[in-house]
């Protein structure tokens, strides 16, 4: 593409069509091309007017709000901008303020419903939307599910307004229940500019044309073809079983040759939380998990905990369970043990000397069994109150998001908990190297990626399965690890031995 | 060069650039051609664009222009190099833009509801104001001007001020006040001010607001100005959460209140002072630089006499003494401390080959400067309230600033006004009218007048703006009356008219009572003094039962006239069918010939002398059949002479008794608002 032919295709995203569609794959600076339009309608609107981005994640949100500086839109995601409508509401509609949605008041997908509801039988609001907001940009739209497009769809037809759709149809991996949006059918029946450029691979030309071609190969439900795979690209083959969705799996051959390609800054990506989890614990030392902006766990304990106030013994069996969901090295032996010190009379250490330190964390929930006192006790944990011979954190982001909380008398704990996660994500950057799910990294970009599970039951020959893999193998920049099962390989890869079977042997194509 | 210095340096040139306007590219290229399109006019900037575009005569001037399509302006522009292709889009992109800063706002707002409590004299206060112009009328001291200041303040877009105890009911500003307006017929340059704007829902016919979305009931923001105990006025919106929204300046100026200072603060509206009308019609910045230069000439001028300048050398000499590095003094002119020194500036008008300050102006003048400004003001906003709309002002002048009102606001705003004139009043429908009275158990009421009051109005409009109405039977009781209560009045020590106690005539039975059930449906206290005829009996039985009501009638009497054949001895009805009325028109020969007539006889003889012939109690009767006939006492001048009659000579008959029974009921509607030593 010219430079000439760009700037027109950015002439017309900031141009005056009400309706458009940016549709471009993974790489191609989609959020670029939104930043920059962004920049250029701000200046032409009329005081008092200013572009709305709608995102999905906060992370999406500070990500732009860290390229655009300077306040030329306003960013929010749809979820904030149906909160904002639902809270205006929330006395007639018998919700808490401030709302909850963590505790299904309302929940996050009823949320969206009701800010719909809002805005058609108050049409006003959306009005007033429309027109404060003349221009409105939608990032990730094919993530988009019924009810946020109608919330979109609501604002934009309330007034005249200029709505750009940024999106592409092989990365919609969030339809978990089949109401997403159809980007792929829009595209073929609205303006659509499709943008031509892989910006991301603009220093790697092998790895850029390996994944433009493997873009198109998915695209036409062809497998990848990985029988002479550039240098970027390695492919290695492994025996032994791909673990269930909820087993961390031990796979010794391919945890030792995903362990050889961890050299540098590598991200491994899987399907499932468990396989991450249990790869980050074999392979220490190459990263840390990353969960993203999940903070379910977390938010589990919790309610557990506000549940038990009054109650010393489960107290205490709750801080137990935090160190060992979030932590390795604590044993049952310990366990069983600190369950015989606390007592309903209080903490008697009797002979077992070595849980001293831990009975003086014991003793303060006894005297104060409340929510706040559980959370200083997490902190002296984490600050080595502990006394506990080798246990150490594995998921800080969980245990460190509790410990962060100070609740003062008055405060609902949840929606404290939701703030300190958003508080979070707002300030995390892309990992560099690590342990995390294809779903978590989509919208990153990584040097290196190391796919360890690329099995059949995992990805089958079905679109949810190739958008998934497309998502995966579009985020590094450099180099790229397939290691695939022998005795599962996925249909959507063709490489070398793949019909061979029997004994598996490692190919390094290098 | 650290990389912030290098950056600051390259914003610098940019900017330069864009100044220069031919050789600027890129964004700054589009501010200039922009900036002078703006300034300009799409028809004289054409020139410069020319020179830019290739011109096509097959397509108009070639020129991208408003309306253009997208497509249209591409084929325009084709061919042109990148920076031309950049400018002729960003021309195009201003398009809606220039389309929208064209746009004049399509609807206006409107005040549904007023509540006010605790806000100076006003303890409670709930009022639904109708579209279109909202006179206020009521007794003085009532809280008119409270009320409109009330709606001013909410939506003033000045910075919050800082409230006065006496904006406190009775100073006790621990409890605070609170004004609340619920907003309806919401543009979307309103809408527009929130992102997500709070909305209630208004049904205007049950004056009901709700918290739940409608889409059958009108969408109202609900407004409120609360003054804290620390003196303070916050302006904030409630949600239907009943969560408070800050409410700042620039949202509160998109209601696009104006008011209009009454006459007395013409003072500072007419000249530049900050924020006043003058300097919002002109804006400063044109005069900032001319004072300036105006007070530096003047200082350079300023001489002071010898004497003075002698003075001045003896202080220079002892600072010196003092202070050895001190150089000569001198006598200069200063701008006044605290003081803008653009409200030096004011509006002049010349008269006469001298120039006179407006504000010193005669008041009506004052009064009509200050609508001309406010009006200038407000094109196209919605809102508009002024106090005291007469004042200084001839009634001729009075009812063209309405008219020109009514033209302002035109058919969809709405203007809240204050009067005490009556010609305004009779140049208002009778729905635009809203009597403020006084509060009864604390809530003070507003109520709009109703229908039958339209007579009252045009007949006698100031009787709308007194205190309390005496709806009387006819003329009769008019001129009846009037003497036998001001005797009341001044045995009090006061008056009728400083009571605001207005007689009005009823024009008789069952037309008063039109006049009464408007009074009712008005919510007013008034009086009632009625025949006691034959018919609507139970009509007027009813007026007397209501609390709000001073009834009176003339006991064991059907009318005046029967009233005085029974009360009065023959030699007294000769002596008032004597009196001459009060145009000094002697009436007796007429009257004595009706009167021998009725005998069949064409004497001349009064009463006395026929009693002789015909007995008492017939010459009584006749007195009564012709006296009614006749209507001897139903016009203004000659029932008046019956009630001075009545008053000087014969205070103790039941007439006058019937009267002070009266008097005594009216005074009781109105006891607690008259000073204790009348009411004594």
């Amino acid at each position: 593409m010219t430079d000439l032919e760009l700037e027109a295709l950015r002439e017309r995203i900031a141009g005056p069509e009400p309706l458009l569609l940016i549709e471009a794959p993974a790489g191609y600076g989609k959020t670029h091309e939104a930043v920059l339009a962004a920049q250029r309608i701000a200046p032409t609107l009329t005081e008092g007017r200013t572009v709305l981005f709608l995102t999905h994640t906060n992370g999406a949100r500070e990500a732009f709000n860290h390229r655009l500086k300077g306040g030329a839109a306003v960013m929010k995601t749809i979820h904030a901008l149906a909160a904002e409508l639902v809270e205006l509401y929330s006395a007639p509609l018998g919700l808490p303020k401030p709302l909850d949605p963590f505790h299904g008041q309302p929940s996050f997908s009823n949320m969206i419903t009701l800010a719909v509801k809002i805005l058609q039988r108050r049409p006003e609001i959306a009005l007033g939307l429309a027109v404060r907001h003349p221009v409105v940009l939608v990032d990730e739209y094919q993530d988009c599910d019924e009810s946020q497009h109608q919330l979109v769809q609501l604002v934009a037809d309330a007034a005249p307004t200029r709505l750009r759709l940024f999106g592409d149809d092989l990365q919609a991996i969030f339809d978990w229940d089949g109401t997403a949006v159809d980007f792929g059918s829009m595209v073929a029946t609205h303006p659509t500019i499709h943008l031509t450029t892989p910006w991301r691979w603009r220093k790697h030309d092998a790895m850029r044309e390996f994944v433009v071609e493997a873009r198109r190969a998915l695209a036409a439900g062809e497998p990848i073809d990985l029988t002479n795979p550039p240098s970027c690209v390695t492919v290695q083959r492994w025996a032994g079983q791909v673990p269930g969705p909820k087993q961390e799996g031990h796979a010794f051959e391919c945890i030792s040759a995903l362990g050889a390609c961890l050299d540098g800054d590598t991200v491994v990506l899987t399907h499932h939380n468990s396989h991450a989890l249990g790869l980050r614990k074999k392979l220490p030392g190459r990263g840390g998990y990353h969960e993203g902006a999940d903070h379910e766990p977390a938010r589990i304990l919790l309610d557990q905990v506000i549940e038990a106030e009054g109650e010393f013994q489960i107290l205490v069996g709750l801080l137990v369970s935090a160190m060992e969901q979030w932590g390795q090295g604590m044993t049952k032996t310990y366990r069983d043990q600190v369950a015989e010190i606390c007592t309903s009379e209080g903490v008697d250490v009797g002979t077992k000397k070595k849980i001293i330190p831990f009975s003086r964390i014991c003793e303060q929930l006894f005297s104060e069994p409340t929510v706040t006192q559980w959370l200083r006790c997490l902190r002296q944990v984490l600050n080595g109150g502990h006394g506990i011979e080798g246990w150490k954190v594995v998921r800080g982001d969980q245990i460190y998001l509790l410990a962060r909380l100070r609740p003062r008398p008055d405060d609902n704990v949840g929606v404290l908990l939701h703030g300190e996660a958003r508080a979070r994500d707002a300030v995390r950057t892309a990992p560099r190297k690590g342990f995390m799910v294809i779903h978590k990294a989509k919208g990153l970009e990584f040097d290196a990626v190391a796919l360890p599970y690329c099995a059949g039951a995992l990805f089958k020959n079905d679109l949810p399965s190739r958008r998934r893999m497309y998502v995966a193998i579009s985020r590094p920049q450099r180099q790229l690890h397939f290691l695939i099962p022998a005795d599962d390989p996925t249909p959507l890869l063709r490489a070398v031995g793949h019909s061979g079977g029997g004994r598996a042997s490692v190919n390094t194509f290098a | 060069m650290g990389r912030n210095g290098l950056r600051a340096h390259c914003r610098r040139t940019g900017r330069a650039e864009a100044d220069g306007g031919n050789r600027a590219t890129g964004r700054s290229g589009q501010a200039g051609t922009l900036d002078t399109i703006r300034a300009k006019g799409w028809a004289t900037a054409q020139p410069l664009l020319e020179h830019r575009f290739a011109v096509d005569p097959e397509d108009g001037d070639g020129l991208p222009a408003p309306g253009d399509t997208l497509d249209a302006v591409r084929r325009k522009v084709a061919g042109l190099p990148l920076e031309d292709l950049i400018r002729a889009f960003a021309v195009r992109h201003e398009l809606p833009r220039l389309a929208t800063g064209a746009r004049r706002r399509t609807s206006r707002v409107q005040i549904r509801r007023v509540k006010i409590e605790r806000y100076r004299g006003i303890e409670k206060l709930v009022w639904c104001p109708t579209p279109g112009l909202n006179c206020l009328i009521g007794p003085g001291d009532v809280g008119k001007s409270t009320v409109l200041d009330a709606i001013a303040t909410v939506l003033s877009p000045a910075p919050s001020r800082v409230a006065s105890e006496h904006d406190y009911l009775g100073g006790d500003v621990a409890k605070g006040f609170k004004i609340e307006l619920l907003i309806g017929k919401l543009d979307e340059e309103v809408l527009s001010a929130w992102s997500a704007a709070p909305l209630w829902t208004w049904w205007g016919e049950k004056n009901k607001v709700q918290a739940e979305p409608d889409p059958d009931g009108e969408a109202v923001l609900c407004l409120r100005a609360q003054g804290t105990d620390d003196l303070e006025i916050a302006h904030v919106a409630i949600d239907p959460s009943q969560g408070e929204v800050p409410l700042s300046p620039s949202k509160r100026q998109k209601f696009g209140l104006s008011t209009m200072g009454s006459a007395g603060t013409a003072y500072r509206e007419l000249r530049m002072s900050r924020g006043s009308l003058l300097s919002r019609n002109i804006g400063a910045e044109q005069l900032r630089g001319l004072i300036t230069e105006a007070v530096q000439a003047t200082r350079e001028q300023f001489t002071p006499s010898k004497e003075v300048e002698g003075r001045v050398g003896e202080l220079s000499a002892a600072l010196r003494a003092i202070a050895p590095g001190t150089g000569d003094l001198d006598l200069a002119m200063l701008s006044p401390r605290g003081q803008n020194l653009l409200g030096m500036i004011g509006l002049f008008a010349s008269s006469k080959e001298a120039l006179v300050p407006l504000a010193n102006a005669g008041l009506g003048t004052q009064q009509l400067a200050l609508f001309t400004l406010a009006r200038l003001l407000i094109a196209g906003s919605p809102l508009f309230v002024i106090d005291e709309i007469e004042s200084g002002l001839e009634p001729f002048r009075q009812r063209d600033l309405i008219a020109r009102i009514r033209g302002t606001i035109e058919s969809d705003g709405q203007a809240f006004i204050t009067t005490h004139s009556p010609a305004a009043v009779g140049e208002m429908a009778i729905e635009e009218l809203h009597r403020l009275d006084p509060p009864s158990g604390g809530a003070s009421c507003i109520s709009a007048l109703a229908d039958g009051l339209e007579t009252v109005r045009r007949s006698d409009p100031e009787a709308l703006l007194c205190r309390v109405l005496a709806v009387v039977e006819g003329q009769t009781e008019l001129g009846l009356l009037r003497p036998l209560l001001e005797r009341e009045a001044e045995d009090i020590g006061t008056t009728l008219g400083a009571l605001g106690v207005r007689l009005v005539d009823g024009s008789g039975q069952p037309k008063v009572f039109k006049v009464t059930n408007a009074l009712i449906k008005a919510n007013q206290r008034f009086g009632a003094f009625l025949d006691d005829e034959a018919e609507h009996k139970g009509k007027r039985a009813a007026l007397g039962q209501l609390e709000r009501v001073a009834f009176g009638t003339y006991s064991d009497a059907r009318c005046l006239e029967d009233a005085l054949s029974m009360q009065l001895a023959v030699e007294d009805l000769d002596r008032l069918i004597a009196i001459p009325a009060s145009d000094g028109r002697d009436h007796s020969d007429a009257r004595y010939h009706q009167v021998n007539d009725s005998f069949g006889a064409q004497s001349r003889k009064t009463l006395v002398e026929l009693a002789a012939d015909h007995g008492h109690g017939r010459c009584r009767e006749l007195f009564r059949e012709v006296a009614n006939k006749r209507s001897w006492f139903k016009a203004p001048e000659t029932s008046i002479v019956v009630g001075e009659f009545l008053r000087d000579h014969h205070s103790d008959i039941q007439i006058v008794r019937d009267a002070e029974h009266f008097w005594a009921s009216l005074m009781s509607l109105i006891a607690n608002e008259i000073p204790r030593e009348f009411a004594g």
